[in-house]
């Protein structure tokens, strides 16, 4: 018997992507300037943003113009780097001019020819200028990215204490560019990869050549190539891609805004993926006990770091389990509550009318939606939230007989420890899990719970990031890497790099092939 | 097929909730019983029993919030049901209250004297709390010397119920000089064995609850045969479980002195082996601090200190050896687990004699007890002088 599709959830959609990344138009560079530029006009619909100059080359007559889109460019590199140059004093040009004017005359590094419309136009849309001249079907191609853009700032998602306070910016150049500073390294790599079939979106695979897995690398490159997106606006696009496990409540990437983060991961084995216009990096393979990490763990001393961490253990367990273990522990289990607080709870839940779930329900659904509308607020209306969200909804369901004040300590328990969780993504996925086991404790009580964390447990044993499994270090045991689980050891007992990424394998290879 | 499978899928996850869930009880519908109270009414003539069981309920809304004169709402209610077995009668118990009697949550058993008079009916009445899955192992029980239900009726004043009560005062710190209570996972294993075993006695005196007594019950058969009295019971506890010994007064210089245990222990040996005269040797070590004294002598010199430890060796060795007599000579019993030193160290032996050890030959009875007792008094206590004689400001 076939296995249904329902479950098979590794089988790729390989067959389909054949790439079609690029724009596909069907004009061809002419050698006549207007129709060239006419061309441009009538392709992008005569755009306000685009401006197209016409000029001669210095004193000659030869005709050339200079096209790009305004807010894209940066303007002063237009106007003293190649329109200056452009306009003073040039003579005589040969029969090859245009290598002329390449090498020669335009004061700018990065420039490259153009042959084919679609690399032309796709160009411009990034950024370029473009340098037409008459008579020739060839582009020159100058790059002059620039324009407005965020400036670096202190990264909101992920704010430490103790730690740098730069974090990643839309401008995958920049973000490049503090990646490098942070490992300055001859082998840190980036691989640009094009994406998207209707607007193209560059992507930066980035990882350190010798520490890095080959096999991994190849498995990204892989399934880079496999994306058939129209449009990737966001890292979050190429992770749904690209990530194992669609199903799972667990991310199988992390997504971060700091360069330290990406950086301390390149250092271990693993791969960041930068996408352009996101601050969000994405870093894989994961294990779950990465999700529970925090730079800051690293930058405080071991003692705080691991109190901190298991801290945070502890606190995914109770926003994970506690309202669950209060369902089934009023509804099934009183002999497990102490004697004198089963008293009490009995006396608080008189006269609340809804069973011990429904009334669960109604406290997390209520925090989920507050939650959820908190986030979306404008910032002066946050208090708003606040007072509707403490007061009326916490005080007055008690005094009102709708909830027992024993579960708005639960509830109230289970929010605050949700947020001890680093990753918000991982977070997330907790908030689902949770009332999964709610379910189940209502239903079987402590049992059900058990048998609902046995199938939770089933399901990460069978989950892997990008061929690491996601439970390691635990399940595939690798006793070294418990150092930086739970506990994490003084910073001098961590010089090596994690067992799990196989790093050995790598060295051990590349080491033969410099032999060779 | 896919599709079917799916279906299938679905329905099995159906299936789950179809089912609903069972056992499920909230806990505000629950009646808790703190204290299970049994009584002899009457023997009737086929060899069986009419027993009175009386639970007592919590009450939550007044057991939880704190007491205030004018408010003087009972924390627990009684309910008594009569019938000739237990598990009828806490059937029927339902019938009486709204609430669906959980015993998970119980701490005392009450057992009035009058059952355990009965020959083997302390037995059978305690195979319901062990047998059932509801019941903890930790339950504790207590004989009574009355009518058991009538101390489910005293009102404590701290606690809100006499079942609270009667737990809390029995777990009482190792210094209060109290017996431990027998849990019914003990009695269970001593049932089986078939020993001699005391149960701690309460009794209600002048409407205050006293604990400081113990019942001394036959182990072929079951029945009560006496009491050790509460100055038995302290020599007891230097036998059994020196350490809650508590406090002991000993004489010194004319006056009193009062000295706390702070660490004892109790070694018994056996030194003859021959059937007939077997011998034991049982040693005290005990070290205490002086907690108060009636006098003005200085306590801490040497002198001073081996009187008082000779004061204290001679007073708990006479208490020792009252009780070993009483329960040798006078109930010929076993209580004392002389018995588990021969099973322990001379198996052999033991096996030649259990079936005579304190019935039939009654080996015990024959044995002789040699009491040693070393005293040691470790601390005169935060302060040695508070006055003393000709040291008068000058």
């Amino acid at each position: 018997m076939a296995r249904t599709s329902f479950f098979n959830r590794r089988k790729m959609k390989t067959s389909k992507s054949k790439q079609e990344n690029q724009i596909k138009t069907t004009i061809e560079l002419g050698t006549n300037l207007a129709d060239n530029l006419k061309n441009i006009r009538t392709l992008l619909g005569e755009p306000g943003d685009l401006i197209i100059r016409e000029t001669t080359l210095g004193e000659t007559d030869t005709k050339c113009a200079i096209v790009y889109l305004s807010g894209l460019v940066d303007q002063d590199l237009v106007n003293n780097n190649i329109l200056k140059v452009i306009q003073s004093n040039i003579n005589e040009i040969d029969t090859n001019r245009i290598n002329e004017v390449f090498q020669q005359i335009i004061a700018i590094t990065d420039i490259k020819k153009g042959t084919k419309f679609d690399d032309v136009i796709n160009s411009l849309l990034s950024g370029s200028t473009l340098f037409y001249l008459d008579d020739m079907d060839t582009v020159l191609i100058l790059g002059t990215t620039g324009g407005e853009r965020r400036s670096i700032e202190e990264p909101q998602s992920e704010a430490l204490i103790r730690g740098p306070r730069e974090g990643f910016v839309e401008s995958v150049h920049t973000n490049i560019a503090l990646l490098r500073r942070d490992i300055k390294n001859p082998n840190l790599r980036f691989k640009s990869y094009e994406v998207g079939k209707k607007s193209k979106r560059t992507i930066v695979v980035s990882y350190l050549e010798g520490i890095i897995n080959p096999t991994l690398l190849k498995e990204v490159n892989r399934r880079l190539k496999s994306i058939n997106l129209d449009i990737v606006s966001e890292s979050g696009f190429l992770e749904q891609w690209i990530e194992d496990s669609f199903l799972s409540p667990f991310p199988q990437m992390i997504n971060t805004e700091r360069p330290d983060r990406v950086s301390s991961s390149l250092l271990q084995g693993k791969v960041a993926i930068l996408v352009d216009g996101t601050p969000f990096a994405l870093i894989a393979p994961i294990t779950y006990s990465e999700t529970l990490k925090s730079l800051e763990d690293y930058y405080e001393r071991w003692l705080v770091g691991t109190l901190i961490r298991i801290l945070r253990y502890l606190g995914t367990f109770i926003a994970l389990f506690l309202p669950a273990i209060y369902i089934a522990l009023v509804s099934y289990h009183q002999g497990m509550i102490p004697t004198e607080l089963a008293f009490s709870i009995a006396l608080t839940r008189e006269g609340v009318p809804f069973p011990s779930f429904v009334e669960a329900l109604l406290m997390i659904i209520t925090m989920e939606i507050l939650q959820e509308a908190g986030a979306r607020l404008p910032k002066n209306l946050g208090q708003t939230i606040g007072i509707v969200g403490g007061l009326v909804i916490g005080e007055a369901a008690v005094s009102a007989s709708i909830v027992s004040p024993v579960m708005v300590i639960v509830v109230g328990l289970t929010a605050i420890s949700s947020f001890t969780n680093p990753s918000y993504s991982a977070g997330i996925g907790f908030r689902m899990l949770r009332l999964t086991f709610m379910i189940a404790a209502a239903i079987l009580g402590l049992y059900g719970i058990i048998l609902a964390y046995i199938m939770l447990n089933i399901h990460i044993a069978n989950l892997k990031s990008f061929g690491v499994p996601y439970s390691a270090p635990f399940a595939p045991t690798y006793f070294s890497d418990w150092k930086d689980t739970i506990i994490r050891v003084p910073i001098t007992m961590l010089e090596k790099q994690p067992k799990y990424m196989k790093i050995e394998d790598s060295k051990a290879k590349s080491n033969e092939e410099e032999q060779k | 097929m896919p599709m079917n499978k799916k279906l299938l899928l679905i329905l099995l996850i159906g299936l789950v909730f179809l089912t609903g869930c069972w056992g499920k009880v909230e806990i505000e519908n629950r009646g808790f019983v703190v204290g299970t109270a049994i009584d002899l009414e009457e023997k009737k003539g086929n060899g069986k029993y009419k027993l009175v069981m009386t639970n007592q309920l919590i009450n939550p809304a007044a057991a939880t919030t704190p007491s205030n004169a004018g408010n003087a709402q009972k924390g627990f209610m009684n309910i008594s049901v009569d019938d000739e077995s237990l598990f009828a009668a806490s059937r029927k118990m339902r019938q009486l209250t709204n609430l669906i009697p959980y015993y998970q949550h119980l701490k005392v058993i009450l057992v009035s004297e009058a059952v355990l008079s009965q020959p083997g009916l302390f037995t059978d009445v305690m195979d319901v709390f062990v047998r059932n899955h509801e019941l903890r192992r930790g339950v504790k029980v207590f004989v009574t010397k009355d009518k058991a239900n009538k101390i489910l009726e005293y009102v404590p004043e701290v606690e809100k119920t006499p079942s609270m009560f009667l737990d809390k005062l029995a777990n009482n710190g190792k210094n209060a000089g109290l017996l431990e209570p027998k849990k019914i996972d003990r009695l269970q294993n001593i049932f089986i064995y078939e020993r001699s075993y005391f149960v701690p006695r309460v009794k209600l005196e002048n409407n205050k609850i006293v604990y400081d007594d113990v019942v001394v019950v036959q182990g072929s058969n079951n029945q009560m045969v006496g009491i050790l009295n509460a100055e038995e019971t302290k020599g007891l506890l230097y036998i059994t479980s020196p350490t809650k010994g508590g406090s002991i007064e000993a004489n010194f210089d004319g006056n009193s002195i009062n000295v706390e245990t702070t660490n004892a222990k109790t070694k018994i040996k056996l030194t003859n082996k021959d059937k007939e005269n077997l011998a034991f040797s049982l040693k005290v070590n005990f070290e205490g601090s002086i907690e108060e004294h009636y006098g003005q002598a200085n306590l801490l010199t040497e002198k001073s200190l081996v009187e008082i430890e000779a004061a204290l060796e001679k007073d708990i060795k006479k208490m020792v050896e009252r009780t070993i007599e009483k329960v040798q000579k006078e109930y010929k019993l076993d209580v004392l687990k002389f018995g588990d030193t021969i099973r322990r160290d001379h198996y052999d032996l033991w096996k030649t004699i259990v079936d005579n050890w304190d019935r039939g030959e009654n080996y015990f009875s024959k044995s002789t007890v040699d009491v040693k007792v070393e005293a040691n008094i470790i601390s005169t206590g935060a302060s040695n002088r508070i006055k003393q004689k000709g040291k008068r400001d000058e």
